[in-house]
């Protein structure tokens, strides 16, 4: 299992390599990516900060909660931080399994709890310029 | 009283100017009251806190947790990761 916060992108060909063995039938690749238009907004760039040492510890505890409802076999989930580009990756959980279900369900399940609990948050920078920290 | 320090990110570090504030509190007081002093002294910080979430000493705690000497909170508010 690796779970990471870094500032470098993301190699997630990487990642689906170290996911990838023989116990496995099935590995699941999530990238979040940059998207540059949502709604009527232009994104020029966001930027991703964290509470590394509790973002570490939330990441973590995902993942063991994951790793005890499911078969899982390998995890990897790296998060970005700083500034980003519309169409680069924010994120990636590539997860294995034995069976695709359980791969998916794993996957979307670390997703989902990600978004709601994990101390990260982005600051997105519109076209003029102004910057918007996103608190849902 | 005793001495804390509370530290800020995102948005509510842009409300309060700072990343981290040290403070003195009564004896006794919790998450929750350190909330409306914090609302009290920055009132544009209402909306995040009432929805914010805390830890303290970087493990996360709810609101009716007692606050002791050296005490270092995080103020968590809504997160936007992934």
């Amino acid at each position: 299992m690796r779970i990471k916060l870094t500032i470098e992108p993301i190699a997630h060909h990487e990642m689906v390599e170290n996911c990838r063995c023989k116990s496995a039938g099935a590995i699941v690749l999530f990238l979040g990516t940059v998207r540059e238009i949502t709604g009527n907004e232009q994104t020029l760039f966001l930027e991703y900060e964290a509470f590394a040492p509790l973002a570490e510890k939330a990441l973590i505890e995902i993942a063991e909660q994951a790793k005890a409802k499911w078969a899982i076999q390998k995890l990897e989930i790296i998060h970005r931080l700083g500034i980003l580009q519309p169409g680069e990756t924010s994120i990636a959980v590539c997860v294995s399994c034995p069976h695709r279900a359980d791969a998916f369900a794993a996957c979307q399940q670390i997703m989902d709890k990600i978004k709601e609990v994990v101390p990260i948050w982005k600051k997105e920078t519109g076209p003029k310029g102004v910057s918007n920290w996103i608190h849902p | 009283m005793i001495k804390i320090s509370v530290v800020f990110f995102a948005g509510a570090r842009d409300i309060v100017g700072h990343s981290k504030l040290e403070i003195e509190i009564a004896d006794l007081t919790n998450i929750a009251a350190l909330r409306e002093i914090l609302i009290a002294r920055f009132p544009r910080l209402e909306d995040l806190a009432r929805r914010a979430a805390f830890a303290v000493n970087e493990i996360f705690v709810l609101t009716d947790t007692l606050l002791i000497e050296n005490d270092e909170v995080a103020f968590l508010p809504a997160v936007s990761g992934g």
